[in-house]
């Protein structure tokens, strides 16, 4: 009888079945969750490399130093010029305060401008892990080079 | 013979029935929580991409009038491009220092999308939950061909 009793408790698959459903439910969350902080990070890497390409494209063309020019010594950039010109790139669209580091302006040869940005994008629900990273450092850099048209 | 044996045996359903309720609120909740995150990211790519495209046309429009017409219906464009319902956005133009449009001017641009509080596929969006905002800013080339006045910058 005892035998018979442990075979027959071995054999029902019911609720097994039952408690699978709801870990497989946590287990598509979790997965939507991730995906969703991926790409809240890509989205923030996206956002700065655009600013960084506004701020170059505006520092290779108000970079222009025009003593240079009228003295005949041809297109040169002024670097302080461009500089402040993606400062105030940046400062327009109020990303300024959330970099990570002080931007980055090269000046590269007479007509070209790299802009170097760095900063931090914050997790929607890794937060909530112990141990998990709150944000990511997410880089993005940018090269302009004046073209006449 | 089996379908007695099947009625007496309720191990199973004590085990797992108390989970179904909590699973299905589970369930509920968070697939909600990250939908509504989920729409969220996905109108901030809208926006985003509807703001570039508008500063880009503004500053290399021919007039200040053409330019605002020309950068409206760029961002309404981009959004409608993303799937969504351009009639609700929000396009804000603005200068820098309240200056003309002219060379050296900065612009900047901000669009404002709503997003519904409950999106469901098929039937549409429920509520306002908040506004999704993409700010960009670009200057008027100061060496552009097409504009009158000197480069002030």
């Amino acid at each position: 009888m005892l035998t018979a009793a442990r075979g027959r408790r071995g054999d029902g698959e019911r609720a097994s079945v039952l408690m699978l459903m709801p870990a497989a439910v946590l287990i598509v969350l979790v997965l939507g969750a991730i995906a969703v902080d991926l790409t809240t990070i890509r989205l923030g890497q996206r956002e700065l490399i655009a600013a960084a390409g506004d701020a170059a494209n505006d520092a290779v063309t108000v970079g222009l130093d025009e003593g240079a020019l009228r003295a005949g010594q041809g297109y040169r950039i002024d670097p302080a010029r461009a500089e402040r010109a993606v400062l105030e790139s940046l400062a327009a669209k109020g990303l300024l305060d959330e970099l990570a580091e002080p931007p980055t302006v090269l000046v590269r040869g007479a007509d070209t401008v790299e802009v170097r940005l760095a900063r931090r994008v914050p997790h929607l629900f890794a937060r909530a892990l112990p141990g998990a990273p709150d944000d990511q450092l997410v880089r993005g850099a940018v090269t302009a080079q004046v073209a006449q048209r | 013979m089996s379908t007695p044996r099947r009625c007496r045996g309720d191990r199973g359903q004590v085990a797992g029935i108390e989970v179904l309720p909590f699973g299905l609120l589970t369930f509920v909740v968070g697939t909600l929580l990250v939908a509504n995150a989920w729409g969220v990211i996905d109108a901030k790519l809208a926006v985003t991409s509807a703001a570039r495209e508008a500063v880009r046309t503004y500053v290399e429009a021919p007039d200040g009038a053409t330019a605002v017409a020309s950068a409206d219906g760029a961002a309404r464009a981009a959004i409608a491009g993303h799937g969504r319902d351009a009639t609700a956005t929000t396009v804000e133009i603005r200068h820098d220092g309240d200056r003309p449009f002219a060379r050296c001017t900065r612009v900047v641009v901000t669009v404002h999308h709503p997003v519904p509080a409950l999106r469901l596929p098929f039937i549409g969006g429920f509520g306002r939950a908040f506004d999704v905002v993409a700010r960009q800013s670009e200057v008027v080339d100061p060496y552009r061909s097409g504009l009158p006045g000197e480069a002030t910058c």
